[in-house]
């Protein structure tokens, strides 16, 4: 199991996030757990790696965060994306694709 | 931008509501571990279990939210909140200690911003012109007469030929008399060129500048007012531009009103009334010849042209007029000062050295706090090791060490400048005399600002030190020696301070000495006259209705005849000049030696006087006789000099210089004999040089000048009355003889001799006062470092004494130790001093800067206010009582 899991790259993590946050608010608990059942256990997060980079995300206003009610009803904390988030995402999925475009050339035929 | 603007703002509001921010993040933390909690209770865990194994899978709540901390840029914030908080503990905790440091920096803080708020008021705010620094004086200078006014025909030739200026202005101080639209008002001011205002960049409240048709000699006669005499005179009536006020017996039209702001050589110099065209006087010979200097020079450099290139232009024009008049203009080379660095005068010089000392005050006062410090850091030091052997960064030690102190710092900079704004107000009060501009002082932004920099200088200075010193441990030394502070290098390091602190101490008082010594030997010159008792005040004849020698003579004989007969009046006279007030020099010749041409002539003080004017103003007389009253216009032509005079020019004993002949250049075909020889006065001030005295009776002043200077006399009167009353009494007879006189310059010879002294009294005050807070915290800061190394060596002496030490054998070593550190001090101080000397040079006054005696009294105040501070620790030292001595031990 242990070496079915990947490192998360540099950054991706936050692409990651905001791909989540594209579908709708959700707070940190349930970004978690999403990432694990998207990727099937492949991809772990710890909340020591994904709470800073939402508030860095935060911090650069990429996205917006608010006090709501959770789904078993307690005080959490909700993040959406805002529109330069938006545009980041789109920026954000080019890149990636060029360059795991790259590396599968790479990869296939070098 | 508005993006990075926004992002700033949000940081700043959340900067703000850290503590919100805090709670939010924990709120983040919790909810997601009760999540987690929940699912591992599902999954079948008991509670507690479910807990130990969330906490685990978080993996470091802490360090997480330390990571959101930086992710947010909050880090610092909180850890200055954590420091600022310990801060203020420890402050508290230590109330008796921080109460002296911050009286202690109160005070240098307080003497440093004050004394900015000054600088800055006389010094550093422009004058109130559009681009001030572009104004600048331009004076004639010869080599007997360095710093002169202008002859009226080099100004106009320096006005076409120059290149360098956007204009040149010339001006000349006149007064006079106002009246047909109101009560008869004593004014002053000036003639101009009509570009006047537009040099200094003065636009008018109302009406207009003068014209070129009003600038010119039988010109229609046009007036401008300042505003203040608009204000008080017409009541701020707009209506009042285009009517008409008669000066000095003449109608003119007033055309403008100057802006409140017009400030020409200061709102408290008077000659700032009113104005009129120069050019309307073009005709009268001082202004046709080069030998007449009578007008001030102002002019505004074109912009970007440096000083340097303006001297250079006016000099090479000064050089051709030598060229070309080499009768009148020979050896006159031209002088171009800046108009502030003119208007302030020597002030600079006494500003420079306050600054100066107060800094050397605030010095002493942040070597007194180190010390303090240092004493505390020593008891400190386990605790920081403690914390440095759980694995604290030195760094992070050290800032907190330093908020400390700049917290420290903030408070004393917060009560200096609440005694800053108490000494600004006195000391507005107190120097007008002797500070130009001193009423510009305002604790405004600038000097807030200047306190709030100084305070942090201030907080690193004295903080940096201790906090050094006190994180600077080795581990292993301080935790063995359990429970006792650790001395050695502190000590040392405290002993130097101090020695240091008595350097600046023992330069800063010898600098008080040579100053205090000045105002004494000032005090103790003998003016020459006798200040007591003697009132004077300037009388105006308005020449609307004193239009004739025969009017003028006769009345001013009756008025001074009348106020000799005042009760309580021991003598009376008229003359145009009292001491300390205005002065004009002439040029003369002495029978018998070859003259001088006219421009290389001797010039003396030349006073035209009645006959008791010497007994009035209490001058003694050497020989021969004084004036009496028959020195008429028609009897023998007579004059009395002073023996500066029959020294200078004579060359001999005052009694045989009776019966030599004199004459003044502008009298050509008058000698006059000397009847009587006088001592000689310092006219203008106490430490001024000496100028020969001529006086001649009032009466044979050459006649075409006699209605002119009778006009405005001086009336000075010797009584043992109270000034007040026998001021009222003159001016009711005066008023009884006629109503619309006008009177001014009302003062007692005493007052302006005090005046006279007030830059030096100022000087002197000051530096006493930063003098004595000085030594005041030399003794607290011997005396804490002699203490505390008693108490550190409590168990050496008491072991010393154990073993046979004499009690006065342990008082001597305690003794010596502070007599050395003061006398090091002492001797560094001294060589200070010695280096300092010549920058003081230029405000003593009958003292040397090395004056034995002066050194020697601070020395000798030092070595004692010394003894007497170790003198307590010492006996303490040598009272010991053994036992408990021997038994202190960690």
């Amino acid at each position: 199991m242990a070496n079915k899991k990947a490192d998360l790259l540099q950054g991706t993590l936050e692409l990651l996030v905001l791909r989540l946050l594209q579908s709708g608010e959700m707070n940190g608990w349930d970004i978690m757990q999403r990432i694990r059942l998207v990727s099937q256990d492949v991809l772990s997060v710890t909340p020591g790696a994904l709470y800073p980079a939402l508030h860095r995300l935060e911090e650069r206003g990429l996205v917006a965060a608010g006090w709501g009610a959770s789904d078993n009803n307690r005080r959490a904390k909700f993040y959406s994306l805002t529109a330069a988030g938006r545009k980041q995402l789109q920026s954000g999925r080019r890149t990636w694709s060029r360059f795991t475009g790259a590396v599968d050339a790479l990869l296939r035929d070098a | 931008m508005p993006e990075v603007l926004a992002r700033l703002l949000k940081r700043l509001k959340r900067a703000v509501r850290t503590h919100a921010a805090e709670r939010e993040l924990d709120d983040e933390m919790r909810f997601h571990l009760e999540r987690q909690i929940a699912d591992f209770i599902r999954d079948g865990l008991s509670p507690e279990a479910a807990r130990a194994a969330a906490l685990r899978a978080f993996g470091g709540v802490e360090q997480s939210k330390e990571a959101c901390r930086d992710a947010r840029g909050l880090r610092w914030l909180h850890e200055l909140r954590q420091d600022l908080r310990y801060a203020l503990r420890v402050v508290r905790k230590h109330a008796g200690l921080t109460a002296v440091i911050v009286v202690t920096l109160g005070v240098g803080i307080g003497a440093n911003t004050a004394l900015f708020g000054v600088v800055d008021a006389v010094l550093l705010k422009p004058l109130p012109f559009p681009d001030a620094q572009q104004l600048v004086v331009v004076k004639e200078r010869t080599a007997a007469r360095p710093n002169r006014a202008v002859a009226f025909p080099d100004f106009l030739d320096w006005q076409t030929r120059q290149q360098t200026f956007t204009g040149l202005s010339a001006s000349l101080i006149i007064g006079g008399v106002l009246s047909g639209d109101g009560e008869a008002e004593r004014v002053f001011g000036r003639a101009v060129t009509r570009n006047f205002f537009a040099t200094l960049g003065t636009p008018m409240h109302l009406g207009r500048p003068f014209t070129a048709d009003e600038d010119q000699p039988g010109g229609a006669p046009a007036i401008v007012l300042s505003y203040a005499l608009w204000q008080r005179r017409y009541a701020r009536d707009a209506g009042v531009v285009g009517r008409a006020t008669n000066y000095n017996g003449e109608r003119y039209s007033i055309v403008g009103v100057l802006p409140p702001t017009f400030d020409f050589y200061g709102r408290a110099n008077a000659n700032n009334d009113i104005f009129v065209p120069l050019g309307r006087l073009r005709e009268q010979s001082f202004m046709q010849t080069r030998l007449d200097h009578p007008v001030q020079v102002v002019g505004r450099l074109q912009p970007a042209v440096s000083l340097e290139r303006a001297r250079t232009d006016l000099a090479g024009i000064a050089s051709a007029l030598e060229q070309e008049h080499p009768g009148t203009n020979r050896g006159v080379a031209v002088t171009v000062t800046p108009l502030l660095e003119d208007y302030v005068g020597d002030m600079r010089l006494t500003l420079t050295v306050l600054l100066g000392a107060s800094w050397l005050l605030l010095t002493i006062a942040c070597i007194n706090v180190a010390n303090l410090l240092l004493a505390r850091a020593s008891t400190r030091r386990q605790e920081i090791a403690v914390r440095l052997a759980l694995g604290a960064r030195r760094g992070r030690i050290l800032r907190q060490l330093l908020t400390e102190s700049l917290l420290l710092s903030a408070i004393g900079g917060a009560f200096g400048l609440f005694l800053a704004w108490i000494a600004a107000d006195s000391l507005a009060r107190l120097a007008p005399v002797a500070l130009p501009r001193i009423e510009e002082i305002a604790l405004d932004w600038r000097v807030v600002l200047f306190g709030a920099v100084m305070t942090t200088i201030t907080g690193l200075a004295f903080g940096i030190v201790p906090a050094l010193q006190t994180t600077d441990v080795e581990l292993q030394q301080v935790m063995r020696s359990t429970g006792r502070a650790v001395t050695g290098r502190g000590k040392r390091l405290r002993e130097v301070l101090v020695a240091g602190q008595v350097a600046l101490c023992v330069a800063l008082l010898i600098a008080t000495g040579l100053l205090v010594r000045s105002f004494q030997r000032l005090s103790a010159v003998d003016p020459g006259y006798d200040a007591a008792n003697v009132v004077s005040m300037r009388l105006r004849l308005p020449d609307a209705r004193y239009r004739t020698r025969a009017q003028v003579l006769p009345v001013l004989d009756a008025l001074l005849k009348r106020i000799a007969a005042l009760p309580g009046v021991e003598s009376a006279c008229l003359t145009t000049g009292v001491p300390l007030g205005r002065r004009s020099d002439k040029g003369f010749a002495v029978a018998g030696q070859s003259a001088e041409p006219l421009d290389r002539a001797p010039l003396a003080l030349t006073q035209w006087a009645s006959a008791d004017c010497h007994r009035t103003f209490g001058i003694g007389l050497l020989a021969g006789r004084r004036f009496t009253p028959s020195d008429r216009e028609h009897s023998a032509a007579v004059a009395i000099v002073d023996d500066e005079f029959v020294r200078k020019y004579l060359g001999r004993e005052p009694a045989s210089a009776v019966g030599e002949r004199v004459r003044l250049l502008d009298e050509p075909d008058r000698w006059r004999e000397i009847v009587g020889v006088v001592r000689h006065v310092r006219h203008s001030r106490l430490d001024e040089e000496s100028s020969a005295e001529i006086y001649i009776p009032f009466e044979q002043t050459r006649t075409d000048w006699q209605l002119e200077i009778g006009r405005a006399m001086d009336v000075a009167v010797r009584s043992a009355r109270p000034a007040d009353a026998i001021v009222a009494a003159i001016r009711s007879e005066i008023r009884a003889f006629d109503p619309e006189l006008p009177l001014s310059h009302v003062t007692t010879l005493e007052s302006a001799l005090q005046r006279s002294m007030a830059p030096r009294l100022f000087n002197a005050v000051l530096l006493s006062i930063f003098g004595t807070a000085a030594l005041l915290l030399c003794v607290v800061g011997i005396y804490g470092v002699v203490s505390y190394s008693v108490s550190q060596r409590t168990r050496e002496i008491g072991l010393r004494m154990t073993l046979g030490a004499q009690p006065a054998e342990m008082f001597r070593l305690v003794m010596s130790r502070a007599l050395r550190m003061a006398l090091a001090g002492a001797a560094m101080g001294v060589a200070a001093a010695l280096l300092l000397g010549r920058v003081l040079e230029g405000l003593l006054y009958g003292v040397h800067a090395r004056d034995p005696l002066t050194f020697l009294t601070v020395l000798t105040l030092l070595n004692v206010v010394a003894v007497v501070a170790a003198y307590v620790p010492a006996r303490r030292a040598m009272h010991l009582d053994l036992v408990s001595a021997l038994r202190i031990d960690g």
